[in-house]
C-alpha cells in the first residue's frame, strides 16, 4: 500500500510516459545559441535515450523574466528556461520554478564550479544547474596599456596619463552609477550588502570610502568620463578613447575586430589589501514547477550542463562555463580572455537571488548618481539610499506578512 | 402642440410592449448576473484552504510532533504503530522523513530517509528510487521545515473539489530538528441530497422555449418560461454553492475527526481546523446586491425604455456594436481591473486586499519629508510645473509660427509647413533618444555648441534645473508643431473682412492681435490646450528616455514614478495602480474645471 505516494503521484499526473517534447526557453543570441543549439541537437539525435526531445524557443532577453513570471502560473510556461540566478528567489517564493536537489548526489554537484551551483540555490533548495558564471573584469586596450594595473594605485596612475578630458579621451571607462559596476570597489573596500544574519548592511565606512573611490574616478579630475553608461563604455572602449574598461564577457560579442584587446582579473584596492570582487551572475537551467515530465526535464538538464558540452560552448561561445572538467581542457586553457575571467571568478562575491536584494538596487543606484555625478558626501547618500531600502523591505514584509494572514 | 409629443412619444401599445420586453431583459439580466456570480463563488469556494489558527497551530504541531518524535526514536515501534493503524483506519497513511544535513559543502544537499511510512517495505529504505511520489514528499519535508505545520486540501485536479487531506509538521527531537511527519486521510463524499442537474436542464429547457419558440407561443407563455427560467437558474446557483461549502464542512471534520484519532491524540489538537471557503462572499453579496438593483430597475421602467430604445433602433445598436465591444475590453475592462488593483498589495505573485492603504501611503507621502523626490508632493510639483512650462512654451511657439507661416508676403511657406510639422511626424521616443545624445556632457552636439561661444561644457543630468531644462527643450520641440497646425487651421477660418474693418478703423497690429485674431482662436485652442496638458502631464518617454529621473529621481513625474514602483524598485503592482488612479483623479477635476471654464467664455463670447 503505497497510498501517500501514489494519492501523491496521482496530482503529477506525470509519469506516464508522455512523447511531447521538453519546451526550453531561452535568450541566447549569436555563438552562444549556435552552441546551444548544438547540444540540443545532440540530445535530440541520440543524447536522451528514451526520453523526450527538446524543442527551443528563442525568446527576447527584455521580456524573457516578464513572460516567466505570467506564462508558468498559469501553465503556459515552458518545462525548462535559461536564466541568470538573481530571480531565483522570487520565483522560488511564488512557486515558479522546482527545487530539484532530490536528484543531485554530491559527485554530480562537485562537477561543477562551487560559486556557480551555491549561487542557484535559494533557502536550502537547488533551483537550476549551472550553465555560465558571468562577472565584470578588467578589458584593456592592448596598444595603449602594456601590462593591465594591479592595484587600485597603478589604475590611478595609469589612468591619469591616459586621460586627456580636452581631447576626450579617457584611462577608465564603465557604467559608474550602477551597483552592479561599482560593486568591485563595493566588496574590495570591505562593503558588504547583508550581513550573516540577513539584515540590511548597505551604509557601513567601508561603503562610504568605496564611494568616495568611485567619485575620485568619475568625478572632476577624475579617469571615467561624466555621464558613463554600457553604452558609452562599449563605444568608448571600441573608439579607442577609453583605454580601459569594467565589463562583462557580453562585451566580447560587441568589440570591433580590430582592436587588440587584453581582459585581466580587476586590481587590488590599494586602501584595504583586498582584491576588488565583482557581482557573480551564474546563469542556469531551471526547471519550471509546471512541468509535466520532471525526472526527464532532469535528465535534460544534466546533459546540456554536463562536461563534454560544456567544453563545446566554452569553445564556440566563449562563454566562461560552469563546469570543472572544462577549465582542464587545454584548448580552452589557451584562451587568453576566459582564463581571466575564471581567475576574476575567485575574488567575486555571489550576487544575493533573493527577493530582498532586489529592492537593493535602485535606491543604491541613486546615491552613486548622487555622489559620482553630484559630489554628495557618501555618508549622506548612503544613509538615504539605506532608509529607502528599509522602507521597500517593510513593505515587502508587511505584503507577505498579509498574504500569509488570509491563507 | 400636441401632436408633436405624439409623434416624439410611442404609442400606448407600443410603450406596454417596451414594458414588457424591459422586464423580461430585466430578470434575464438578473438571471445572468446571479448565474455569473454564483459560479465565480463557486470557484473561489473550491480554491478555498484549510485555515490553522495562530496558536492551535502549536498544539497541533506538538501533538503530531510528539508522537512522531518518539517514534522515530524506536522505528519497530513505528511499524507495529503503523500495522495497527492500517488495521483501523486503511484511507490513512502516514510517513515519517528524516531529513538532516548531509554535506558541509552544499547547503542543498541533506540525508533523508523514511523512519516510518504505512507502506511497510519502505521502512528504513533511502531515498534513491526517483519517484514523482518520493519528491513530493521530500519537497514537503522541505516546505515543513522552513515554515512550520501545513495543513492542506488537494484536489485532484486544479480548482475543483478537494479530495484529500494532508497534514505535515516538523518533528524536533532535542531541540534539533530531525525530519518530518505527514498524514493523509482521503475525504468520503456524500451524495448531495438534491441533485444539481434538473433544475440546470429545467432552466436551460425554459430558456430555449422562451427564446426560441417565437410566434409558436402567444407572448404572455413565452415571458413566464422565461421568468421560469430564471428561478430555476438561481436555485440551480444556489444549490451548487451550498454543495461545495457541505463538501468543505466534512472536510473540516475529517481534519478534526480523523486525523486526531489516526495520531492518537483525540480531535481536540485539531479543533482549531477551520474551513475557509475562499473569499468568495463578497462577489456573491455584490452580484445578488446587482441583481436586485437590475431587477428593481427593470421593473421601474428603465429597462423598458432601454429595451424599447434597443428594439426600435435595434440596427443602430447593432452598427455601434463591435466599437462598444471593443471599447468594454480594451478601455473599460483594463481600466476597471487597474482601479481595482490599487487597492491591492503584491507579494510573490499573490494579492492581498488591503483597502486604502496604497493610497494612504501616497497622499501621506510615505513617512519621506516633501524635499525628497519620492515624495509624492514633491513629485506632483514637478509635474506640475512640468505642464504649465511645456504648455505655454508649446502655445506661445505654435502660436506665433503660425502667425508668421500666415504672413502673405512669405515665400516657400509650403517648405516651411512641412519642415516646422516633421520634429511631429517623427515618434517620439526615438526623438527623446536623439536628445539625450545631444545632451550628453562630453559628447553632446548641444555642449560642443556652447564651447564653440566659449561657455563651459554643463553637466546637464546632474542638477535639477538643467535636467530639467534638457527634458523642457526635447518636449517643446516635439510639443510646438500640434499647436501650430491647430492655429494655423483656426486662423484659416477667421473671415478677412474682420481685419479690414479693424483696418478701417484705424486698429494698430497688437490691437488686432489682442482683440481679433486671440478671442477668436479661442475656441480652438482651448480644446487643443486642455488636450496638450493631458499629453504633457503623462508625458512617459520623454522623461523616462531623457533624464531618466536624474538627478537621483528628481524630474521624474507622476506616470514615470508609477512606472517604477512597479518595475523597477520592488514589484508594487498596487501602489503603482493607486498613483495611476490618483493621475486619473487629478486630471479628470483638471478636465472638468477646463471644460466649465470653456463653456463660461463660450458663453460670453455669444
Amino acid at each position: 500500500m503505497t497510498r501517500l505516494a501514489c494519492s501523491l503521484s496521482i496530482l503529477l499526473l506525470a509519469t506516464v510516459a508522455q512523447a511531447k517534447p521538453l519546451v526550453l526557453w531561452h535568450a541566447y543570441r549569436a555563438a552562444e545559441r549556435t552552441a546551444l543549439e548544438e547540444t540540443v541537437k545532440q540530445w535530440n539525435d541520440g543524447g536522451r535515450g528514451r526520453d523526450p526531445e527538446i524543442q527551443l524557443l528563442a525568446v527576447p532577453y527584455d521580456a524573457f523574466s516578464d513572460k516567466i513570471t505570467a506564462a508558468v502560473p498559469r501553465g503556459h510556461g515552458p518545462d525548462l528556461f535559461i536564466f541568470a540566478h538573481d530571480r531565483v528567489g522570487d520565483w522560488a517564493e511564488s512557486k515558479i520554478v522546482e527545487p530539484i536537489e532530490f536528484w543531485m548526489t554530491e559527485a554530480h554537484a562537485d562537477t561543477f564550479l562551487y560559486k556557480a551551483i551555491d549561487a542557484l540555490c535559494y533557502k536550502d533548495s537547488l533551483y537550476g544547474l549551472p550553465l555560465a558564471f558571468k562577472s565584470t573584469a578588467l578589458f584593456y586596450n592592448k596598444d595603449l596599456v602594456k601590462t593591465p594595473p594591479r592595484t587600485t594605485d597603478e589604475l590611478l596612475a595609469l589612468g591619469r596619463k591616459l586621460t586627456d578630458a580636452a581631447a576626450g579621451r579617457y584611462g577608465l571607462v564603465y557604467d559608474n552609477t550602477k551597483l552592479y559596476f561599482h560593486a568591485p570597489w563595493h566588496f574590495g573596500f570591505g562593503g558588504a550588502i547583508f550581513d550573516d544574519k540577513g539584515a540590511l548592511r548597505v551604509n557601513t565606512p567601508e561603503a562610504q570610502r568605496a564611494l568616495a573611490f568611485a567619485r575620485q574616478l568619475g568625478g572632476p579630475g577624475g579617469i571615467v568620463p561624466p555621464e558613463s553608461s554600457a553604452v558609452l563604455t562599449t563605444s568608448l572602449f571600441n573608439g579607442g578613447k577609453a583605454a580601459m574598461a569594467i565589463s562583462g564577457p557580453w562585451m566580447l560579442g560587441e568589440l570591433s575586430p580590430s582592436l587588440k584587446v587584453g581582459v585581466a582579473p580587476l586590481p587590488k584596492v590599494s586602501a584595504t589589501g583586498k582584491l576588488a570582487g565583482p557581482f557573480l551572475g551564474a546563469e542556469g537551467i531551471m526547471m519550471t514547477a509546471s512541468c509535466k515530465q520532471k525526472p526527464a526535464a532532469f535528465r535534460a538538464m544534466k546533459f546540456l550542463t554536463g562536461d563534454g558540452v560544456a567544453v563545446q560552448r566554452a569553445l564556440r561561445a566563449r562563454q566562461p562555463v560552469a563546469n570543472v572538467a572544462a577549465w582542464k581542457d587545454p584548448r580552452v586553457q589557451r584562451d587568453e580572455v576566459l582564463r581571466a575571467f575564471r581567475q576574476q571568478l575567485d575574488s567575486a562575491t555571489v550576487m544575493p537571488g533573493t527577493p530582498e536584494m532586489r529592492v537593493v538596487w535602485s535606491p543604491f543606484d541613486m546615491a552613486l548618481q548622487k555622489v559620482v555625478g553630484g559630489g554628495i558626501a557618501p555618508k549622506t547618500a548612503l544613509t538615504d539610499a539605506e532608509s529607502e531600502t528599509r522602507r521597500y523591505l517593510e513593505a515587502a514584509r508587511n505584503a507577505a506578512r498579509q498574504a500569509q494572514a488570509t491563507r | 402642440m400636441s401632436q408633436d409629443v405624439d409623434t416624439t412619444r410611442p404609442a400606448r401599445g407600443q410603450r406596454l410592449r417596451d414594458a414588457l420586453g424591459g422586464a423580461t431583459g430585466a430578470l434575464l439580466a438578473a438571471a445572468l448576473v446571479t448565474v455569473t456570480a454564483a459560479a465565480l463563488y463557486l470557484r473561489s469556494v473550491n480554491r478555498g484552504e484549510l485555515a490553522l489558527a495562530q496558536t492551535p497551530a502549536a498544539a497541533f504541531a506538538g501533538a503530531l510532533a510528539a508522537r512522531a518524535a518518539a517514534e522515530l526514536q524506536n522505528p519497530v515501534e513505528v511499524q507495529r504503530f503503523l500495522a495497527e493503524l492500517r488495521g483501523k483506519r486503511p484511507e490513512l497513511t502516514l510517513a515519517a522523513v528524516v531529513t538532516e544535513p548531509r554535506s558541509v559543502k552544499y547547503r542543498f544537499l541533506r540525508k533523508r530517509r523514511y523512519l516510518a511510512h504505512s507502506d511497510a517495505a519502505r521502512v528504513g529504505q533511502t531515498l534513491e528510487a526517483q519517484r514523482a511520489g518520493d519528491k513530493l514528499i521530500y519537497d514537503l519535508a522541505n516546505t515543513v521545515r522552513q515554515r512550520g505545520p501545513e495543513l492542506e486540501a488537494i484536489a485532484a485536479t486544479p480548482g475543483g473539489v478537494p479530495s484529500l487531506i494532508r497534514a505535515a509538521a516538523p518533528v524536533t527531537v532535542g531541540g534539533k530538528h530531525v525530519g518530518m511527519a505527514v498524514c493523509q486521510t482521503e475525504i468520503a463524499k456524500r451524495a448531495p441530497l438534491v441533485p444539481a442537474w434538473p433544475l440546470g436542464a429545467a432552466a436551460l429547457a425554459c430558456l430555449l422555449c422562451g427564446l426560441l419558440a417565437g410566434a409558436t407561443l402567444p407572448r404572455r407563455l413565452r415571458y413566464a418560461a422565461i421568468m421560469l427560467a430564471t428561478v430555476c437558474l438561481a436555485l440551480f446557483a444556489h444549490l451548487r454553492v451550498e454543495q461545495a461549502l457541505d463538501t468543505y464542512a466534512q472536510l473540516g471534520e475529517t481534519a478534526r475527526e480523523g486525523l486526531g484519532r489516526a495520531l492518537g491524540v483525540g480531535g481536540a489538537a485539531f479543533a482549531a481546523v477551520e474551513t475557509l471557503p475562499g473569499r468568495g462572499t463578497l462577489p456573491l453579496a455584490l452580484a445578488t446586491l446587482l441583481a436586485l438593483v437590475v431587477g428593481a430597475l427593470g421593473l421601474a421602467g428603465v429597462g423598458a425604455r432601454i429595451a424599447g430604445a434597443l428594439s426600435r433602433n435595434r440596427f443602430a445598436y447593432a452598427y455601434v456594436a463591435p466599437s462598444a465591444i471593443g471599447m468594454a475590453l480594451l478601455v473599460f475592462i483594463p481600466f476597471g481591473y487597474g482601479l481595482g488593483l490599487g487597492f491591492f498589495d503584491h507579494a510573490h505573485g499573490r494579492y492581498t486586499f488591503v483597502g486604502l492603504a496604497n493610497f494612504a501611503e501616497i497622499l501621506s507621502g510615505g513617512g519621506r519629508p516633501i524635499t525628497q523626490p519620492l515624495n509624492f508632493y514633491f513629485t506632483l510639483g514637478v509635474t506640475v510645473l512640468w505642464t504649465v512650462v511645456n504648455v505655454f512654451l508649446h502655445t506661445a511657439l505654435g502660436l506665433g509660427l503660425a502667425l508668421l507661416l500666415k504672413d502673405p508676403l512669405l515665400r516657400f511657406k509650403g517648405v516651411y509647413r512641412v519642415l516646422l510639422v516633421l520634429p511631429w511626424a517623427v515618434p517620439n521616443y526615438i526623438t527623446a533618444l536623439i536628445w539625450k545624445g545631444m545632451f550628453h556632457h562630453q559628447y553632446g552636439a548641444v555642449n560642443h555648441v556652447l564651447s564653440l561661444f566659449g561657455i563651459e561644457k554643463v553637466s546637464w543630468f546632474s542638477s535639477f534645473s538643467t535636467a530639467f531644462s534638457a527634458n523642457l527643450v526635447t518636449n517643446t520641440w516635439l510639443g510646438f508643431p500640434f499647436m501650430m497646425v491647430v492655429a494655423l487651421g483656426a486662423l484659416q477660418s477667421i473671415p478677412k473682412d474682420v481685419y479690414e474693418a479693424a483696418a478701417v478703423d484705424g486698429a494698430s497690429r497688437w490691437q488686432t492681435f489682442r482683440r481679433i485674431t486671440l478671442p477668436l482662436l479661442r475656441p480652438a485652442l482651448y480644446p487643443a490646450i486642455i488636450l496638450g496638458s493631458i499629453w504633457t502631464f503623462n508625458m512617459f518617454n520623454i522623461i523616462y528616455l531623457v533624464s531618466q529621473g536624474e538627478p537621483a529621481g528628481a524630474t521624474d513625474i507622476l506616470i514615470t514614478e508609477a512606472y517604477r514602483w512597479a518595475f523597477e524598485r520592488a514589484d508594487r503592482y498596487g501602489l503603482a495602480a493607486a498613483y495611476a488612479a490618483i493621475i486619473f483623479v487629478i486630471l479628470l477635476v483638471y478636465t472638468l474645471i477646463t471644460n466649465r471654464m470653456a463653456r463660461a467664455t463660450e458663453d460670453v463670447l455669444e
